[in-house]
């Protein structure tokens, strides 16, 4: 493989960890606004939808850097995950559509409290279930059931995503993103009751979380054997999914100790090992096993132009970025 | 819709055709007709929801009243 993509599978790999750092835990707000319960349901969900509103949509922009990057570098790749998963991908797209408009429409629109109620249960429902297809898109890449022979999708538009495996990983992401945004709102909440609502559910899918990923490595070794093998040869995993649970016993150990601003670190960190060992497990390939990233490349001479015009384009994008953080994240702490 | 009919049958004049570039995947009438009906879903509620913004603005109200209830009824940006 050329030293080029190389670098472009890199950056796809980081597009996609801030993806999961930004819109993972923006999607699982979702998910709490859907269980809000207790004496303070309305207070939490008034938190939540004031943590991501005026944020969400920059959120998202790292979805769309992946989808660009890949069919603007590796097409071959994206031809052929577009039509596998057609099914998934597809539905994922509804789910996104639906909760940014039911978010707006929820948030600007002159309603009744009942269809004021309605349009937040769309946003809930649809913000849970993208990350379960997504998740299950990332997991049918890897169960090897997905053939492609000469560019071509030999296996139909059933295979790989129907498979129990890549419901795993799409439960397991669905948890992932969940805990990202309960340890992010229990560090933001100012009511110390609050806080404490969300670290308790911090903690318990945090827990849920890693019954799901010991499911999925467990189902991995019948049901997605060449990325099992990957995952149990190679001392690096090891590391890797070693460090992973050491941060997630951090986070709960930090999150039990009432240190919720070095908790949300521990569990980014967490995020990123596991964005990081999945597409080490996944050993250069788009697709297992048919889809390496060298037989992705869509023409190898524009590699570096891309390169070159991502890098660019970064030092635009990053500084505004967290510019943006800045004024609504840090600004509101005084 | 001049460039987009224009075109036909090429997707990129001369090098790409419409029909070899479509995906394969079967009943993309349902993926065409689920979108459509999103759309216009979607984009009435849009109409609706702009409408009743304006039909609730009285008419002849002092402009300090006006900044102030926007003040109050704005929550997100």
């Amino acid at each position: 493989m050329t030293f080029w993509a190389e670098i472009l599978w890199l950056t796809l790999g980081a597009g996609v960890i801030l993806y999961a750092l930004t819109g993972g835990p923006d999607l699982g707000a979702g998910v709490w606004n859907l269980l809000a319960s207790g004496r303070r349901k309305a207070e939490q969900r008034e938190a939540l939808l004031h943590a991501i509103a005026p944020i969400w949509e920059a959120n998202h922009v790292w979805l769309i850097f992946v989808i660009v990057l890949m069919f603007s570098a590796f097409s071959r790749a994206f031809s052929a995950i577009s039509i596998a998963l057609h099914i998934p991908i597809a539905l994922a797209v509804l789910g996104i559509v639906f909760r940014g408009a039911a978010f707006a429409f929820h948030a600007y629109g002159i309603h009744t409290d009942r269809t004021r109620r309605r349009w937040s249960r769309v946003f809930s429902i649809s913000s849970s279930l993208t990350p379960l297809l997504l998740g299950n898109v990332a997991g049918a890449l890897g169960t090897g059931e997905i053939r492609v022979i000469d560019g071509r999708v030999t296996t139909g538009f059933l295979a790989g995503w129907t498979t129990p495996f890549a419901w795993l990983v799409g439960a397991f992401t669905l948890a992932l993103f969940a805990t990202l945004a309960a340890v992010y709102l229990c560090a933001e909440a100012d009511d110390p009751a609050l806080a404490d609502d969300f670290r308790a559910r911090a903690l318990g899918s945090e827990i849920v979380t890693g019954v799901f990923a010991a499911l999925v490595v467990w189902s991995a070794r019948s049901a997605a054997p060449a990325l099992y093998s990957v995952l149990m040869s190679s001392a690096w995993t090891w590391l890797v999914q070693g460090a992973t649970a050491a941060l997630a016993l951090s986070t709960m150990a930090l999150l039990w100790t009432r240190r919720p601003r070095l908790a949300r670190y521990t569990c980014a960190l967490q995020a990123t090992l596991v964005v990081l060992g999945w597409g080490l497990a996944m050993d250069h390939h788009f697709i297992l096993p048919d889809v390496s990233v060298a037989s992705a490349i869509s023409y190898a001479p524009v590699l570096p132009v891309f390169a070159i015009a991502f890098a660019g384009g970064a030092l635009l994008l990053v500084p505004a970025f967290l510019y943006l953080l800045r004024v609504f994240k840090l600004a509101r702490k005084h | 819709m001049v460039t987009e009919v224009g075109r036909q049958p090429w997707l990129i004049h001369g090098v790409l055709r419409v029909k070899d570039a479509v995906t394969p995947v079967p009943g993309l009438q349902v993926s065409f007709f689920t979108s459509v009906a999103v759309y216009l879903f979607l984009g009435s509620v849009v109409a609706l929801l702009l409408y009743r913004h304006v039909v609730s603005v009285p008419i002849g109200t002092r402009p300090e009243a006006d900044a102030a209830r926007s003040a109050r009824s704005v929550h997100a940006p």
